[in-house]
């Protein structure tokens, strides 16, 4: 791996000429904006090498004849005074790119957007050319950003998972073409007559294991103790029973389930009580049942606390039960029904199907053979006789903490691998490369445990598709300035700032998102991101507020 | 009047885009500069907009508990703290800097927040840097 | 390591009356990591007089240097062509970098921009607490590694007092009673013991009492000979 060095504090070097192209954006800009004005405008800044107009820079068209006037050696970045960075910055980097040009270079003025879209003729015009002087200001500072060279990538996918969760990961990454390693904490990842993810019992799991021979290999009672290096080129150091491995694989995803635990109420109810998981395998086994059965969806307090999502199960359950014996009466007892998305109609269908929910604020008054609740709307007891209780499903968590700092992902307050931003990333976890999944993580869009897996695994895929390259908008310590104040490695989201060698605060580029919180706060002004120094901050801001200084 | 916009390049910079897509409207006079996250935000850069000439400074930041960044809009809302601080004790209004929070699809916000800042303003007068100057 | 805290920009503002072109100047060492004078402080606090100066029209110049140790000769000789011009220093180093500055820069009006306060610790970032009194003769060895002069709002050397209040010193409910810790680490230590064993009087002249403290390492001080022969390089 190569990086290329870093330009020290105050060297960037001036550019070579700027080319700027400005897009009238097919009417949408030129009919609120002179686009000749800000022609004249950008001449006269002393690094703009041309400028030209265009109808409309993301078509083809216009991208080729952009191609043609950066093919000279006059000009080493362009700017495009157009719509918003967001829309088009990729398209104009690959340009950059097939240009021979450095993508990082590039610079968009927003005055589509931002004026054209908003404002009237005259003022958008005054905007768009105050915008344009502080693009072409913060043009002539930008510097190319380190990236090291793109690597080929290790295409094995390293699962860590105690459960269905991993098993399901495994079959999709399997059906993707990837070799994959499983490593299970357990002395089994998938316990004979256990109900998993959907789709798996134990003949599809001995199918699948028997099809993937080979390509997907199951390490159980085995440990990840490290997790080494970038995507697409991790290194694994796993405890195995016969001794310590070293694994090299190109993306992990982490599987763990929460394992399943006695619901504490069972011994209340004796032989009377089983769990919703239990009556599901009775009803699929055409079990006969008895004439009263109540499902307590509850903790002994009256809360949901075992599972958040019980009275989903319960709803559905008791629909299930209801049609299969219809001469079983089923009761619900529970403070509130969860009817989320889908479960709505679910919850109407086990109604009409004459399903009973009745609400109790606290646990019931438990009797030989009925459970008295107080209802809080008569303000009276009302007795429901019981041949069976079918209690909530308790699952617990895991310890992840030696997981969680072999991976470097850390933990949330309850103990469960956190995520980023759920609604963005919804399969990732915190380190680049490493996917999540599985319900001992923290929760995310509440997709399912099979879903989840399988998204995981096809990102984790996605992502070793081709090579992958590094860098980019990351932040570099200039060492000489730093203090070791450890002001960086405490306040980074991610891990990516630790005190070198050198005693002095180094930042992993593979860890390193690009998010600037660092260098806004390094007391030594020791940290600067390639793409948003301080003095490119500055210059902007004196540029949009009339040149001053 | 002189207002400018420190967006993230996230929902912030998102929601200025939506704005302009959907046709809001609002002051001319507020240039966006966009940052990776709000967490970039450095003191010094809110008191030099101040210095330059800026009659308020907006810092527009993703909903708290979204940040892309995990917490860089938590930092961001800190450091507008000192600056509104510092603010203060050399005699200028520090409602003249102001934090946004916002989702992506809640260009509003952005739209209501250059109002209120822009109403803010014209009831403050310009600046006193840019009386003085006058 | 030294904390301390910058000091109000109005009485920063105040001191710097009757002066026209200050120069800035922080530390890398003890006050960049409490967050107190390292360079970013510089920044923002030039910035903030920049404003001050741009509002009440006093034409200020307001320049910015931060050095690797404003304790030491060397470091502070290196911005000389920094400080010709300038007839202020506003010292964001602690009192001592801020002495070492006035003198090696007689002619120049050093201004201290910190309280320096004390010796202590970053408890978690952004919250520092004293740890040392700095008495010259220490006794952490019996006392279970805290500080009877620092921790105790007293400096007991025999403690703690009627004012211990469950675990809490009477000066405030939110301060730790320093021989309340030292119980209980003696207690962690297995050296309960030592709670008996009287600490006797300090020689006090090893603390502030006897006028400026000065350790000399007779080893390490360099000979006229080699002093001179330094000058010749």
């Amino acid at each position: 791996m190569t990086v290329l060095t870093p330009p020290t504090h105050s060297s960037i070097e001036a550019p070579k000429g700027v080319a700027v192209f400005i897009c009238g954006c097919r009417g949408k800009v030129s009919s609120k904006i002179r686009l000749e004005t800000l022609l004249e405008e950008a001449l006269k800044h002393p690094s703009v090498g041309s400028v030209e107009i265009m109808e409309e820079c993301c078509c083809p068209e216009d991208m080729d004849r952009m191609r043609l006037s950066l093919s000279t050696d006059e000009v080493d970045r362009f700017l495009v005074a157009g719509c918003s960075w967001h829309s088009c910055r990729t398209k104009f980097e690959k340009l950059a790119e097939s240009s021979g040009l450095d993508s990082s270079l590039v610079e968009v003025c927003n005055i589509k957007e931002h004026c054209a879209l908003v404002h009237e003729p005259k003022q958008a015009e005054e905007k768009a050319m105050r915008l344009l002087k502080v693009s072409l200001a913060r043009c002539d500072s930008l510097q190319p950003t380190p990236r090291l060279r793109p690597r080929t990538v290790n295409r094995t996918i390293l699962i860590i998972g105690n459960g269905s969760t991993a098993l399901t990961a495994a079959r999709e990454a399997f059906a993707l073409g990837h070799e994959t390693m499983i490593v299970c904490p357990g002395d089994e990842l998938f316990r004979t007559g256990e109900e998993g993810a959907i789709g798996l019992d134990d003949a599809n799991v001995n199918k699948f294991l028997k099809d993937a021979e080979g390509k997907v290999t199951l390490s159980t009672s085995s440990v990840l103790r490290s997790l080494e290096g970038a995507p697409g080129e991790f290194r694994a150091v796993i405890d195995t029973p016969l001794g310590d491995t070293e694994i090299n694989a190109g993306a992990v995803i982490l599987a763990m389930d929460e394992e399943p635990a006695e619901n504490p109420l069972a011994s209340i109810f004796g032989d009377k009580a089983m769990t919703q998981e239990e009556l599901e395998r009775r009803l699929n086994s055409n079990s006969k049942m008895p004439g009263d059965v109540v499902m307590l969806a509850m903790d002994m307090k009256g809360e949901s606390a075992f599972d958040p999502m019980s009275t989903h199960e319960a709803v559905h359950n008791a629909l299930f039960l209801r049609t299969l014996n219809p001469r079983t009466r089923s009761t619900i007892i529970t403070r509130e029904v969860f009817a989320l998305g889908q479960c709505e109609a679910g919850y109407r269908k086990s109604m009409e199907a004459g399903t009973r929910i009745v609400r109790s604020d606290g646990f019931p008054e438990v009797l030989e053979d009925r459970l008295v609740v107080k209802d809080p709307v008569l303000g009276e007891d009302v007795a429901i006789p019981y041949d069976l209780v079918v209690l909530d499903n308790v699952r617990t968590l895991p310890d992840l903490e030696e997981l969680a700092r072999a991976v470097k992902v850390p933990l949330t307050a309850e103990g469960r691998l956190k995520r980023p931003n759920a609604k963005l990333k919804p399969s990732e976890s915190i380190r680049p490369g490493v996917f999540l999944c599985g319900t001992a993580g923290e929760r995310g869009l509440g997709i399912g445990p099979t879903l989840e897996a399988r998204s995981a695994a096809a990102l984790a895929s996605g992502m070793l598709r081709s090579d992958l390259t590094s860098g980019g908008e990351v932040a570099e310590v200039w060492q000489d300035l730093c203090s070791a104040c450890l002001t960086c490695v405490r306040t980074c989201p991610y891990g990516a700032p630790s005190i070198g060698v050198e005693g002095k605060a180094e930042i992993k580029m593979d860890l390193c998102q690009g998010c600037g919180v660092c260098v806004g706060i390094c007391p030594s002004k020791a940290i600067q991101m390639y793409s948003f120094r301080d003095d490119q901050i500055t210059i902007q801001l004196s540029q949009a507020l009339g040149g001053r200084r | 009047m002189k207002l400018v916009a420190l967006t993230c390049s996230f929902c912030g910079y998102a929601a200025t885009d939506l704005a302009g897509l959907q046709g809001m409207k609002y002051s001319s006079d507020v240039t966006i500069i966009r940052l990776p996250c709000t967490g970039r935000l450095d003191v010094k850069h809110v008191l030099q907009a101040v210095r330059m000439g800026a009659d308020g400074v907006l810092v527009v930041g993703c909903l708290e508990g979204n940040c892309n960044y995990q917490y860089g809009n938590l930092e961001a809302r800190k450091r507008v703290e000192q600056a509104k601080g510092i603010m203060k004790e050399i005699g200028l209004e520090p409602e003249r800097v102001e934090m946004v929070n916002l989702a992506s699809n809640q260009p509003w916000r952005f739209v209501q927040a250059v109002e209120d800042m822009y109403v803010k303003v014209e009831r403050m007068g310009p600046s006193p840097l840019n009386k003085v100057r006058r | 390591m030294i904390i301390a805290e910058q000091k109000p920009i109005p009485r920063i503002v105040e001191m710097l009356e009757g002066h026209k072109s200050m120069l800035v100047v922080g530390c890398r060492s003890c006050v960049a990591i409490c967050l107190a004078g390292g360079e970013k402080e510089v920044s923002i606090l030039s910035e903030a007089l920049r404003i001050e100066s741009d509002l009440k029209g006093n034409g200020w110049q307001v320049d910015e240097v931060t050095l690797e140790r404003a304790c030491e000769k060397e470091w502070v000789g290196e911005m000389r062509e920094k400080v010709s011009g300038h007839d202020a220093i506003i010292s964001l180093a602690c009192g001592v970098g801020a002495q070492v500055m006035q003198e090696l820069y007689p002619d120049v009006r050093v201004l201290p921009g910190l309280d320096t306060s004390n010796m202590g610790a970053p408890e978690e970032q952004g919250i520092y607490l004293e740890k040392c009194g700095g008495c010259g003769d220490c006794v952490l060895h019996l006392t279970g590694g805290i500080c009877p002069i620092a921790r105790c709002s007293k400096s007991l050397l025999n403690g703690p007092c009627g004012g211990s209040q469950n675990g809490k010193c009477e000066i405030d409910p939110d301060v730790p009673c320093g021989w309340d810790q030292i119980y209980h680490s003696l207690e962690r230590i297995g050296r309960l013991d030592l709670m008996e064993v009287p600490i006797p009087p300090k020689d006090w002249r090893r603390s502030r009492s006897g006028g400026p403290r000065k350790i000399v390492r007779k080893e390490a001080v360099l000979t006229p000979e080699e002093k001179s022969a330094r000058g010749a390089r």
